[in-house]
């Protein structure tokens, strides 16, 4: 124990060695954080940029459009023309069709001729939408978006024959008037930060270490060094995980459960982000190699987080990699805490710390093959 | 010998220099592409798993007694139910919606407390509770309303479930001719359709996000673990020609490696709606961004674990920043010109507006994005000669 205690305080004076690079490890984290801080908006509603030509001057067809522009939460009205003729109407979509092109609209909303005749009969009147399928949300999001404009159509009209509405009351989300981007977010990017940070410092941490060989010829046993570095980027990863954590909650974190919990999930990712980098510490011989290997696995390790593809939607065999990697467990664990106020659930933290137990069981072994010259 | 001449000397220098650690230029060249390998793999095997059908619970009122006056003094007292019935029916048989449980309050009194509880226990996403005046305002003509408990701690699921029940609404709407309903001319333009959609719309996020942290990596220790330079500079070689076959050397790996991750992307399925070469050109201005900025972390420290620690916080910032976690509109104005100085946000709609829209790369809000892109690399470039003409060296 006294052996491995000498060897933390080592490290520690190593690490120390470098201030400059010591500040940039705590900076960083905090400036991130402080960017998220700083963001607004967000939520699960979207808001579309829509372009309307009104095809239809008569009484519904003026409706329809003057329904867009009462649709404040979801629709922004760039532009808006009447097109009763053939060659207004040529002028003005190629007009829309530009700013479609351009990414100034999301949507292109066009009132048929025939409107006020459908309304009138009252038969299902027909409208015309184009959406920028380049925006694999917005487009996705196109049946929601609509039915504002729809409903106000209706109170215009006074007419609410055929009129079902939906009236979501999220649970478990975010509250109002806290930062809906912030908080969203947190579950992701507060983990990534602080995987990446340790991963990164700990990856380094054989490869740099000159003296190395020389203290094999010490009592130390190559174990006590694993276990020592292994203990001395902790603490580091600890110090980090508290900046982060009181940061994010003076930026209006919401946390509906137990802070402790958030906090113990933060350090096991922060232990498997220390684990992944001593691992591959001990498989690389230079610095080169350390930092390739670094930002392959965190590449991979962000790519197949389920921030871009979620973890349900991938192919079986995908998945099963996926529910191998740290994020599989840290998202869940801090989501469920932050907004169910679950407790931390047994599964997740195992499989966190049996992902810790096997890498560090790996890197003993790729050390203990390392050879090493005086 | 002439500058040329000794430029390459330099670069041959230079490859060398990298040959003699064939592990890591091996995981330069080789980790990017097979990274991308496996994740576009997976886009395009995600794209053809199709629709994403919402789990749910039905909690059904409608069964009771009605005793209701609706807004314009219209009694009603019934307990119709027929409309319910109906819509549990669409619910049963949509593909967008899988009903894990149904409960009927006239029979099981607790049905919304058990919904809650499966809502709670994340076996259903949302919980669809239908009023004990649903059938009577259809068929009085007043608005139905339906309310809808969905999860919301993840905003995505939120979205695809309110957006699957509003698609669900509108089949029970058509398919039992309650009148009259709006009929959606739905026409999605810039898209491929099929799984090379979701491919396309992944790696135009991906791709940037993968240059650039390996172009970062691969010039990250150039200049500053160059134990020899400083003897170097005891030679006829300038610091403007050591510089140069640096740009030379790392250019050329970087184009193999774009390059690589080009034609995988391209045989996995990848369908770039304009051209392939402007897609590969935005690919390499992507990547000339990457080797500056990394050459410049280079010239800027004075050891190692600095400019490891540089890289990561740049990195880190450059993605948060990008766009793709939150929108660049919804930051702050310092933010968004923040963000605008990192590559990401111009990298990422600039490679999907090519590869979706089809979109040249000079074409409208592209030479925006291109003209970003290489003008704050040049910019780079130049800051960085600056630093390394300043630098001291000690033999």
């Amino acid at each position: 124990m006294a052996r491995i205690w000498d060897l933390v305080i080592k490290e520690f004076g190593r690490i120390k060695s470098d201030r400059k690079g010591l500040v940039m490890l705590f900076l960083f984290p905090l400036i991130t954080v402080i960017i998220f801080g700083f963001s607004s908006g967000g939520g699960y509603q979207i808001a579309y940029t829509v372009s309307i030509i009104n095809q239809d001057a008569q009484f519904h067809g003026t409706n329809m459009a003057q329904a867009f522009f009462l649709s404040n939460s979801t629709m922004t009205v760039i532009s808006n023309y009447t097109a009763t003729n053939p060659t207004e109407f040529q002028n003005a979509f190629e007009e829309a069709f530009q700013l479609l092109k351009s990414d100034q609209i999301e949507m292109l909303f066009i009132i048929p001729e025939n409107f006020s005749d459908y309304v009138a009969n009252g038969t299902n009147p027909i409208v015309i939408v184009y959406t920028d399928g380049s925006d694999y949300t917005s487009f996705n999001d196109l049946y929601l978006a609509l039915s504002e404009p729809f409903m106000q159509f209706k109170m215009l009209e006074n007419n609410w024959s055929g009129t079902i509405v939906m009236f979501p009351y999220p649970e478990y989300g975010v509250p109002a008037g806290w930062n809906q981007i912030l908080n969203y977010m947190a579950g992701i990017m507060i983990p990534l930060i602080i995987i990446a940070t340790s991963m990164n410092v700990s990856s380094l941490s054989i490869v740099t270490e000159l003296p190395l060989p020389r203290l094999m010829l010490t009592p130390a046993s190559r174990r006590d060094i694993i276990l020592s570095k292994f203990i001395g980027y902790s603490l580091i990863m600890i110090v980090q995980v508290l900046v982060v954590f009181f940061t994010s909650i003076a930026f209006g974190l919401y946390i509906s459960g137990s802070p402790l919990n958030i906090l113990i999930t933060l350090l096991l990712a922060g232990l498997s982000g220390v684990s992944l980098g001593i691992f591959i510490s001990t498989l690389c011989s230079t610095e080169a190699q350390a930092n390739q290997f670094f930002i392959g696995i965190f590449i991979f390790l962000a790519l197949f987080s389920g921030a871009f593809i979620p973890i349900s939607d991938m192919p079986a065999a995908f998945g099963i990699i996926a529910n191998a990697l740290p994020f599989a467990h840290v998202i869940p664990l801090f989501q469920n805490t932050a907004f169910r106020a679950a407790p931390l659930e047994f599964i997740h933290v195992l499989s966190l710390l049996i992902f810790c137990l096997v890498l560090l069981v790996l890197a003993l072994i790729m050390f203990r093959f390392r050879k090493m010259e005086v | 010998m002439g500058t040329l001449q000794r430029i390459f000397k330099l670069v041959i220098k230079e490859l060398h220099l990298l040959k003699s650690d064939k592990r890591a230029l091996f995981m330069a060249i080789l980790l990017p592409p097979l990274i991308m390998a496996a994740f576009s793999s997976m886009a395009f095997l995600s794209g053809m798993t199709g629709v994403t059908s919402v789990k749910i619970a039905i909690v059904n009122y409608d069964d009771l007694y009605t005793s209701y006056t609706f807004p314009n003094g219209t009694d009603i007292q019934s307990n119709q139910n027929v409309w319910a019935q109906i819509l549990i029916k669409t619910l049963k048989n949509s593909n967008l919606t899988e009903v894990e449980a149904s409960y009927n309050i006239n029979t099981t009194i607790y049905g919304m407390l058990y919904a809650r509880e499966l809502l709670k226990q994340q076996k259903v996403s949302a919980i669809v509770s239908i009023p004990s005046e649903f059938s009577e305002a259809i068929q009085y003509h007043f608005p139905a309303l339906i309310e809808i408990i969905p999860d919301g701690s993840d905003v995505d699921i939120l979205r695809t479930v309110l957006n699957n029940l509003q698609e669900v609404l509108t089949e029970f709407q058509q398919g039992n001719n309650i009148t009259p309903y709006f009929q959606i001319e739905s026409n999605i333009e810039f898209s491929t359709g099929g799984s090379s959609d979701l491919l396309g719309f992944v790696s135009a996020l991906s791709v940037p996000f993968l240059i650039i942290g390996a172009t970062l990596i691969l010039t990250l220790l150039v200049i500053v673990k160059e134990a020899p330079l400083a003897r170097l500079l005891m030679t006829p070689a300038k610091k403007s020609e050591i510089l140069l076959s640096k740009y030379i050397t790392y250019g050329g790996i970087m184009v193999f490696q774009i390059f690589l991750i080009f034609i995988v992307n391209t045989i996995i399925g990848l369908q770039v709606a304009g051209s392939l070469l402007d897609f590969f050109i935005a690919m390499l201005l992507v990547g000339l961004y990457g080797i500056s900025l990394g050459i410049l972390i280079s010239a800027l420290s004075s050891t190692e674990i600095q400019a490891n620690e540089y890289f990561l916080g740049i990195f880190l910032i450059s993605v948060l920043l990008s766009g793709m976690f939150v929108p660049v509109e919804s930051m702050a104005p310092w933010l968004q010109a923040l963000a605008y100085a990192f590559p990401l946000a111009h990298a990422v709609p600039l490679l999907s507006n090519i590869s979706l829209k089809g979109l040249g790369l000079t074409y409208g809000p592209n030479l925006l994005y291109t003209s970003c892109l290489l003008g704050v690399s040049l910019i780079i470039i130049l800051l960085t000669a600056l630093v390394f003409y300043r630098k001291k060296y000690e033999v």
